[in-house]
């Protein structure tokens, strides 16, 4: 199993930690630690709401300065930097991510139901039933056949064509991927297949062609006919599309893969800190969204729903098409997902070992399942997939507290949910549904596998005030959803504020649905009954790294003890 | 052709793909707007079937629906804490000494910070100014036509050891169905003047047959001569002597220059098997280079006399007229693998030509025959492959009526690599070729060589003794569309290195008429 990264990561913290251990030991540290927590409940939402009278600079993307840097000058640059080490910045007390104009809680919070995966962020509803589209431009760029419409309602969409070497491929990952990523809690636009003729498409009276350099020619019928004779039509004269309905607001550019939006208040954590943009690593890698870089995602300024005075900005991810091994797929790249479009190392090693190194994915290939892209299981290594490109610095800045944060989300994620979502793909083929549902629910075990072997995969914890003394409850991630069936023992013991060991300890097993308590904790005496818990998990005979969970008694409400924070090691 | 190839390498380098400005771009992006909530539009198409007017602004939709989850806005949210402050943390855990560490290196690597600043600074400016003014838009606004069919372009390579050759290419695309039409003028390297004219018929008649013209006039100002046949290479002779009588190579120069009018037409026959046929009008002309362009040395009436080199004194003009039948199943294992680098089949190419004078010049008559067998063996996926070849050509008639540069040759990035460009002529030439190639990366691909060959007076003369052997390897380049090329490091059992730089497929065999 190539752990290497989280390995190599990992042996450099041991000769750290071991320093700091040192040091550590020479100041008598507590196991519990100096971080303490404000007696307070966990932040469930943050303001990042605040009123923007100007609108920020739209940050322009400048893509082959963007891929150098990401390639070569910054990267190199990062590293000589040599920057702190840090956590994730954007998290409560729980080390979740509390809901912003980044990141909504939702299936990693509570049950989504079948209805909600079925229309994800989906509320305008369909443009098929408000034909004819009237064509306002061509999509700028050119690289792809595609055009900026408006239905009958007056709804405004891109509308994009599937590559014809691989029909149905990108409109089907577009969505699919639009609707997991929405459940997992990220702002997605509104993306919808479509099926329309010809003629359903009429060219405004100022419909134009525009051009890379900002220039516009009027827009012709044959010039509509050139770029759709570039695209399968069925041999009915349907053509399938995918229309993505524009997010509402002013775009301002997609943000900056590190440091903050220097006009925008409201943006204070650098980018490469914050969990929703490293923890959606793990996220990507489960459903092989490669295509992962600053230009595929969009802020927008916008006006809030129910104070037209009040403006502020929203973070968007956009554009799914490459996933779910469509990227391999259609550029015939059998190693997208195992290497970058140019890794250095790789190379060396098969010039100096004159091609006898056996790389990764080697033996990869797709299954001959129309919309189906070079997605598998068997291969897939969640500690070492890799983007298309290196240029998204949060993925090399992730740790494994942010692939747990997205491994937590995406494992909650029903076989009935995924394969819901997987339909929403409208593949003609009937044996694609099944086999991208179970391609996906492989990988969701195997990255969720691998993230909770990293820490310790403890969660929703709850404590109570019992007849022989506090009662602290939690679950077992990896045990409940059966990913290792080996017994497991949990062993605690508490520390007071000051970090001074208290006169208890305590041993659990867990139940068959990974929920375990321990008994008889007697909070300590000072700061509001602050105590730090330190519980252990025991599994395959080693230990796990540990948590500490902060509890402490309201000041209101009877003295309830509470979770306020937790730390994990 | 060079110059578009390297072109499109720096890009594919440069950009990883189509550059675009995001600013332009973002009224593109799937989720992209222009104006909040949903933009202005048509409400319904008027009975005369005009687009229709606009539609009043509409509210943008919430993006949570009420009772499933929390729809924020700015007013819910205005009591909670701004971000930095969700930790809640009361007491932080210090750095520990790990981080603390860190500040050594990062003192000892701020030099090299510096210097990687300035060494890139180039580059990222070049970067930036080849996006912010859309350099490669507005390279296609100047020298093409807005359908990108039509164009004049500068053109440029370089070639060791001859220096730069630059001008100028025009084409146009689509004449008709397809057909195209070449021209070209360009100045240096190893050509003083080079200008041609290709029409090509695309697919005028079918798409299994395609026509071309072409008109070529070049003037080769220091073309390499080492003597005919498979001598050693000595520094020089006492006095001129007659090449073909002494086999003493010595690394002479000379100027040529080459018009042609050719036509030829390929039709695919069925499945692999095609035919070319091929017609030539050519003139040749041939004199002692001139002074500034070679080193005195290497002049060529220094070591072999001219007069006994067919054609050299009052040139050549004639016709060639050849067939080529060609079995061709070379083909990329699976999709994963690019088509330009085919790592399984067979190519199985014979060709017979003649060659006959107008009886202006020099008499010129003989018959030109080879046979070029290739077989692709993969080894393992991605690929690594074996490439076999086994390449026969020769030439039959009088010795006096083969011009002397109609001769096989070997030597050259192509052909026998590891000596100089037709280091060998003769009227046969023999060459076995093993290279093996292995994947390396993305357009990538290494390669490991053996060439054994030689040049025979004739065939009746082939034996398998004083065999030139040369190896090396090297590093090609290639899309899934098109080779790029490919650089090569070689020697011999007769010493020296060669280095190799070449635009060509190895294995890709090309028409007698077009080699010249």
């Amino acid at each position: 199993m190539a752990t290497h990264r989280h390995t190599r990561a990992g042996a450099t913290a041991l000769v750290l930690g071991a320093l700091g251990l040192g040091v550590a030991a020479c100041g008598g540290a507590s196991p519990a630690g100096q971080l303490r927590f404000h007696n307070q409940a966990p932040i469930r939402v943050v303001n990042d709401r605040k009123n923007l009278d100007k609108k920020p600079d739209e940050a322009v993307f400048y893509k082959a300065l963007y891929h150098f840097d990401g390639f070569w000058h910054k990267r190199i640059d990062r590293w000589m930097k040599m920057p702190r080490v840090q956590r994730a910045q954007s998290v409560n007390s729980l080390d979740e991510v509390p809901d912003s104009t980044w990141f909504t809680n939702r299936i990693g919070a509570r049950d989504l139901s079948l209805d909600e995966i079925r229309s994800g962020p989906n509320q305008t509803g369909t443009p098929e039933d408000h034909k004819p589209w009237v064509i306002k431009s061509s999509k700028v760029g050119g690289v792809t056949v595609g055009f900026v419409i408006v239905d009958q309602r007056g709804v405004k969409y891109v509308l994009k064509f599937d590559d014809p070497v691989g029909p149905e491929m990108e409109t089907a990952a577009d969505v699919v991927l639009q609707r997991l990523l929405w459940a997992c809690g990220f702002n997605v636009p509104e993306d919808y297949i479509v099926h329309f003729r010809r003629e359903d498409l009429v060219r405004a009276p100022d419909a134009s062609i525009k051009d890379p350099m900002g220039n516009e020619t009027p827009m012709t019928e044959k010039f509509i006919d050139m770029q759709l004779a570039k695209i399968n039509v069925g041999k009915d004269g349907s053509i399938r599309g995918l229309v993505s309905q524009f997010i509402p607001g002013v775009p301002i550019g997609g943000y900056k893969r590190d440091g903050v939006r220097e006009d925008d208040p409201n943006d204070t954590i650098p980018h490469q800190l914050r969990r929703e943009t490293r923890g959606l690593y793990a996220i990507n890698s489960w459903l092989d969204h490669t295509d992962m870089k600053e230009d595929n995602t969009l802020d927008t300024y916008i006006e809030d729903p129910r104070n037209p005075d009040v403006h502020y900005v929203d973070h968007y991810l956009i554009d799914f098409g490459k996933g779910l091994g469509t990227q391999g797929y259609l550029n015939q790249r059998r190693w997208v997902g195992f290497t970058y479009l140019v890794d250095f190392g790789q190379m060396a090693a098969s010039l100096f070992t004159l091609g006898l190194y056996h790389r990764p994915w080697e033996g990869r290939t797709s299954p001959d399942i129309l919309g189906v892209g070079i997605l598998e299981s068997e291969k897939y290594d969640p500690s070492s997939w890799k983007t298309y490109t290196p240029s998204y610095f949060p993925f090399h800045d992730h740790d494994r507290f942010d692939g747990f944060w997205g491994a937590k989300i995406l494992i909650r994620f029903t076989r009935e949910q995924i394969r819901l979502a997987v339909e929403q793909g409208q593949f003609s083929d009937p044996r694609a549904v099944p086999y991208l549902t179970e391609t996906l629910i492989q990988r969701q075990r195997k990255t969720a596998r691998y993230w909770f072997a990293l820490v310790n995969p403890l969660d929703r914890f709850e404590v109570s005030r019992g007849d022989r003394g506090a009662r602290l409850c939690f679950e077992d991630l990896t045990v409940r959803y059966k990913l290792d069936g080996e017994p497991t023992h949990y062993s605690a013991r508490a520390f007071d504020y000051d970090g001074q060991a208290l006169d208890w300890t305590g041993r659990a097993v867990p139940g068959p649905d990974g929920r375990a308590c321990v008994e008889g904790v007697r909070p300590a005496a000072s700061h509001d009954g602050y105590t730090v818990i330190e519980l252990r998990t025991e599994r395959r005979g080693a230990d796990l790294p540990p948590t500490l969970i902060h509890i402490a008694a309201e000041r209101r409400g009877g003295g309830r003890l509470r979770v306020i924070g937790l730390r994990r090691l | 052709m060079r110059v578009g190839k390297a072109l499109a390498l720096a890009l594919a380098l440069a950009s990883v793909g189509p550059g675009v400005v995001r600013a332009q771009q973002s009224g593109s992006k799937p989720g992209a707007s222009a104006k909040p909530g949903p933009a202005s539009g048509p409400a319904s198409v008027p009975p005369d079937g005009q687009p229709p007017g606009e539609k009043p602004v509409q509210k943008p939709p919430k993006r949570e629906q009420p009772g499933q989850a929390q729809a924020h806005d700015a007013a819910s949210v205005a009591g909670a804490p701004t971000p930095d402050q969700a930790r809640g943390i009361a007491r932080a855990e210090p750095d520990g000494a790990g981080n603390k560490l860190r500040v050594i290196p990062r003192i000892v690597l701020f030099p090299a910070r510096v210097l990687l600043a300035v060494v890139d600074a180039p580059f990222r400016g070049g970067f930036w100014l080849y996006e912010r003014y859309q350099l490669r838009n507005r390279f296609k606004a100047i020298f093409f036509n807005d359908t990108g069919t039509v164009g004049l372009y500068p053109v440029a390579f370089v070639e060791t050891g001859f220096g730069l050759n630059a001008g100028l290419r025009f084409i146009h695309r689509d004449l008709y169905r397809k057909a195209s039409l070449k021209a070209r003028a360009s100045f240096g390297g190893p050509f003083q003047q080079i200008f041609a004219v290709k029409l090509g018929s695309g697919e005028l008649f079918s798409d299994q047959l395609e026509v071309g013209l072409e008109a070529e006039y070049e003037a080769r100002p220091k073309d390499r001569f080492f003597g005919i046949g498979n001598g050693d290479t000595v520094e020089a002779v006492p006095a001129p002597v007659d090449p073909y009588e002494d086999p003493a190579a010595v690394d002479t120069r000379f100027r040529q220059t080459v018009s042609h009018l050719s036509a030829g037409a390929d039709l695919h026959v069925a499945g692999p098997l095609s035919a070319r046929l091929s017609s030539a009008l050519v003139w040749k002309t041939f004199d002692q280079s001139e002074a500034g362009d070679i080193p005195a040395d290497k002049a060529l009436d220094l070591s072999y006399d001219p007069a006994a080199l067919p054609g050299f004194v009052d040139g050549v003009s004639y016709s060639y007229n050849e067939l080529e039948l060609r079995l061709d199943t070379r083909s990329a294992a699976d999709r994963y693998e690019m088509s330009t680098l085919p790592s399984t089949g067979w190519l199985l190419s014979g060709f017979g030509g003649l060659a006959r004078d107008f009886g202006t010049r020099e008499r010129v008559d003989y018959l030109r025959y080879g046979v070029d067998l290739q077989r692709y063996i993969r080894l393992a996926q991605n690929p690594r492959l074996i490439a076999l070849r086994v390449y026969v050509e020769g030439v039959s008639g009088d010795d006096d009526e083969i011009p002397f540069v109609d001769l096989p040759r070997l030597g050259g990035p192509l052909l026998l690599r590891g000596y100089l460009r037709d280091r060998f002529r003769d009227r046969v030439l023999g060459l076995a070729s093993i290279e093996y190639q292995f994947d390396i990366g993305h357009m990538f691909t290494g390669f490991l060589f053996g060439d054994a060959g030689r040049v025979y007076p004739a065939l009746s003369d082939v034996k398998i003794e004083d065999i030139r052997l040369a190896y090396g390897g090297g590093l090609q380049m290639q899309t899934p569309k098109s080779f790029i090329g490919r650089i090569s490091v070689a020697t011999s059992t007769d010493g020296g290195l060669i280095f190799n730089f070449s635009f060509d497929p190895v294995y890709d065999p090309k028409a007698r008429v077009e080699r010249k």
